[in-house]
């Protein structure tokens, strides 16, 4: 080879590898997904589903109701944590898909979904219902986030889990900010 | 040749690159250490979002503007003594000082003598701008003691569609920290160059009840410069141009907070001294000129979400202004007199407002605001003899309704519309109106369509004031601003982002004051047109490292004359590096402003500006114990800024290398 189609040839490859390096960064959510992600892996810890609602070795599903790009966000966020000794595994779930929400253990609706259809296909069901939507435990869902100055809280409705046949732990309840019961 | 480049060893790095950045668990450090934390830790966690923009919180790339957020951590590690130094930092805003007061300008809009009175301030959504002068206080003589600011929102563009007068070119809102952020006490000190020291004492509390509490009380002193050369005044008579001792600094605040349940009490105060060498207002060289500022404030706040999903709130609040100065005329003989020139102003107001979202998708907000005066009295006159030229009360009274929507059309479209009628006593109505198009073409990117009109109204100072040399007019007018902006906001990989903003900004009725026979007199006469484009890249890494870097290019012409507008440089670029040195326990804080060349009022230059300043940060050295050490001017730049009407000096030299210590304790 010429040492000018060496010269081309090194410069192409510095040229692919930068450019894979650009395209194959791994987009992270903003921190906010990472905070929501890490809120719900407590929510998983301090959350008691009924011995039924697991096969063994299964992983805990998380549904996400509504944008797939939501569901991509929050599994990126997880960068393969696990609780309470389980994988954790993201599907996005169309919020009118009942079959599909219910085979979740925890579903998260997120902003600009509607609550109260989420709520109504889960009831009975043991699957642990988290929002952002302005006064998601007033509607029915059992842990709702809220923003505080700056910072993500969670309201509990620990009366929505026992519907569900959940049991919120009093620790989650402690650190809620707000407690609300209907 | 074709075919070799074409091997597919060739991409062998590449795919390796590839192979490793995928098989890399995705989120790295940053997310991985989050997921650890506990629940308690994770509500203190500080997500990026904004009030201002619209009246909901919201995340800054849904917010319709271009917005900046400084959080208390940045203004810490880049040792900000006041919040003119904390503005200064950010891209769009320019700040300037007398030796008097310090001046806002935004975009490449700061006329000489514009007392920030195109930017709306809020302190925690309270208007601080006064009735009779829209002054903005953001040197020693603002309210807020910069240690207690959580985090400053700055919110690029014209809003008057929502907050009305004064919200020209931005608005500016302080969150002040609350009880729960203090919890217990907190003393700090400070010394630095020119004799200049601090003292703070703060206490604040939440306790189980939910009653959350804060009282802090500041006061600062500084002689300033000894000594100050104006060439101006260089002859024999007025001591060859050397003013000496004439740069004193002396101030005092008190701010505080009670919150219970959906209430807020909030108030506070602040009163400032400054000795002005520069001799002004064609006052006397080498005597006193000094001016006092107090302003206060109380305000009662209730913020109510209902069960059904309205959110209720109003505020109703009490504001006082004084401002007293004392200067020293050469009476001609030999002798001196005094005159006094002075302002009164007491208001009150009161708002209120309810916003609800509709099926997901459609948030309405409908409110309605009532300001009125309660004293606005100016006055002017010489001490022996009495001489009275001015003793003026005026009275303002404004009535103002706004709506406001947001509605999210399909995923990655929201439409923005709001409009504020504002009801003004002396000139009578106007509309403004604001939309917004919020796109995320593609994932991770925000592209923002904005164009809105605002309004500053003409305040009782340009309406009624009236001196030997200047004179009121109360035949003015707002003066009105139609702003178009086009804001893209774009996420890199893990840390970076990137902003760029093209925007075009077209004024009319500038309330300027116009040479007359015998009097200046105050006229809407300025039709001005500022054209910008704004790029800012930031990188942020959860150890602690930050880095932002900003450039502005902005040509400010006046459509009247054709000309290049005073003050306003065409290239301005901010840097700023903060390094985690060791952990939590060192950081070092690094800043540099440049900014191009100015024109005076008299078409000079005023050459261009560079400024470095550096801080060292110490935290948690021992328990509760913070030190930090600052340079401001590194370099010891000898920079000048434009000198205004009253100024007989055509630029104004700035301080060089200037040096602070302070220590915080926390118990």
């Amino acid at each position: 080879m010429t040492p000018a189609a060496q010269i081309i040839r090194r410069s192409v490859q510095t040229l692919v590898a930068a450019l894979c390096l650009l395209v194959a960064r791994p987009a992270r959510g903003e921190s906010e997904a990472t905070v929501k992600a890490a809120y719900l892996l407590n929510f998983a810890k301090l959350v008691a589903w009924p011995a039924s609602a697991f096969a063994s070795g299964q992983p805990l599903v998380i549904g996400v109701v509504g944008r797939e790009a939501a569901a991509e966000e929050l599994a990126r966020s997880f960068a393969g944590a696990s609780a309470n000794g389980r994988r954790i595994e993201v599907r996005h779930v169309p919020a009118g898909d009942t079959s599909a929400l219910v085979a979740c253990h925890l579903v998260f609706v997120p902003e600009g979904e509607r609550a109260e259809s989420v709520v109504g296909a889960v009831q009975g069901y043991p699957v642990l219902v988290v929002g952002e939507v302005e006064n998601f435990v007033r509607r029915g869902g059992t842990l709702g986030f809220v923003k505080e100055s700056g910072t993500l809280k969670f309201e509990a409705n620990p009366k929505a889990a026992a519907r569900n046949g959940l049991t919120v732990s009093a620790k989650l309840l402690r650190v809620a900010r707000s407690v609300v019961e209907r | 040749m074709a075919s070799t480049l074409l091997d597919l060893r060739t991409f062998r790095p590449a795919l390796l690159a590839l192979g490793l950045l995928l098989g890399r668990a995705p989120g790295d450090e940053t997310s991985s250490r989050l997921l650890t934390l506990g629940l308690e830790e994770l509500g203190s966690i500080k997500v990026d979002s904004v009030f201002t923009a619209s009246r909901f919180t919201e995340k800054t790339t849904d917010a319709p503007a271009s917005v900046t957020i400084l959080t208390r951590d940045e203004i810490k590690r880049l040792g900000y003594r006041n919040v003119g130094e904390a503005i200064r930092g950010v891209r769009s805003f320019d700040v300037t000082n007398d030796r008097n007061y310090t001046y806002l300008g935004v975009r490449g809009f700061n006329v000489p003598g514009d007392y920030g009175t195109r930017t709306l301030l809020l302190l925690d959504g309270h208007r601080m701008n006064d009735m009779m002068y829209d002054f903005v206080a953001i040197g020693t003589e603002g309210l807020l003691d910069v240690d207690l600011i959580e985090r400053i929102e700055f919110v690029r563009g014209p809003w008057s569609a929502i907050y009305g007068s004064n919200a020209f070119f931005s608005v500016i809102n302080i969150v002040p920290r609350r009880g729960h952020d203090i919890g217990g006490a907190e003393t700090s000190a400070s010394i630095g160059t020119f004799d200049a020291y601090t003292g703070r004492f703060t206490m604040g509390k939440r306790f189980a009840n939910g009653l959350d509490f804060m009282l802090s009380g500041t006061t600062q002193a500084s002689p300033g410069q000894e000594r100050l050369y104006y060439r101006e005044f260089d002859t024999p008579q007025t001591n060859h141009g050397i003013a000496r001792n004439r740069d004193g600094d002396r101030a005092s605040n008190l701010f505080g907070s009670l919150r219970w349940s959906d209430f807020t009490l909030q108030g506070g105060y602040v009163n400032r001294n400054k000795n002005v060498p520069t001799a002004p207002y064609a006052s006397a060289f080498n005597e006193r000129f000094s001016t006092e500022d107090s302003r206060g404030y109380l305000e009662l706040q209730y913020a109510h979400k209902t069960k059904s999903g309205w959110t209720l709130s109003g505020r109703a609040s009490y504001d006082s202004y004084d401002y007293h100065t004392l200067s020293d005329y050469d009476d001609g003989a030999g002798g001196i007199y005094v005159n006094n020139d002075s302002a009164r102003v007491r208001s009150w107001s009161a708002e209120g407002s309810v916003s609800k979202k509709f099926f997901e998708r459609v948030r309405l907000s409908l409110g309605a605001e009532y300001r009125e005066s309660l004293t606005l009295r100016q006055r002017n006159y010489d001490e022996q003899p009495l001489n009275t030229y001015l003793d003026a009360s005026g009275h303002q009274q404004i009535s103002s309704i706004f709506i406001e929507s947001n509605t999210q059309l399909g995923k990655p479209l929201s439409v923005l519309v709001s409009a504020r009628f504002d009801q003004y006593g002396s000139f009578g109505g106007t509309l403004n109106p604001r939309f917004g198009l919020i796109s995320h073409p593609v994932a991770r990117s925000t592209v923002k369509l904005l164009f809105g009109k605002a309004f500053r109204a003409p305040n009782d100072y340009e309406l009624h004031f009236s001196s030997l040399t200047q004179a009121g007019n109360d035949q003015l007018v707002p003066e009105e601003i139609v702003t178009t902006e086009l804001v893209a906001e774009q996420f890199f990989g893990d840390h970076w982002t990137g902003t760029l903003s093209l925007y075009q900004n077209k004024i009319s009725k500038l309330v300027e004051l116009q040479s007359g026979s015998d009097r200046d007199v105050f006229a809407n006469t300025g039709d001005d047109r500022v054209r910008g484009a704004e790029g800012e890249v930031q990188g942020k890494w959860d150890n602690g490292l930050l880095v932002r870097a900003s450039y502005t290019l902005q040509d400010a012409v006046s459509e009247t004359t054709g000309l290049r507008l005073n003050n306003s440089p065409r290239h301005v670029a901010r840097t700023q590096v903060l390094v985690p040195v060791w952990g939590e326990k060192l950081s070092a804080g690094l800043e540099l402003l440049y900014s191009s060349d100015r024109l005076t009022l008299q078409r000079q230059h005023s050459g261009e500006t560079w400024l470095v300043n550096a801080t060292l940060l110490s935290r948690e050295l021992r328990p509760g114990l913070e030190v930090s050490a600052s340079i401001y001017n590194v370099l010891d730049h000898h920079y000048r800024t434009p000198g205004s009407v009253e100024h007989q000096q055509d630029t104004i030299e700035q301080d060089g290398r200037t040096f602070r210590l302070k220590l915080t304790f926390r118990f």
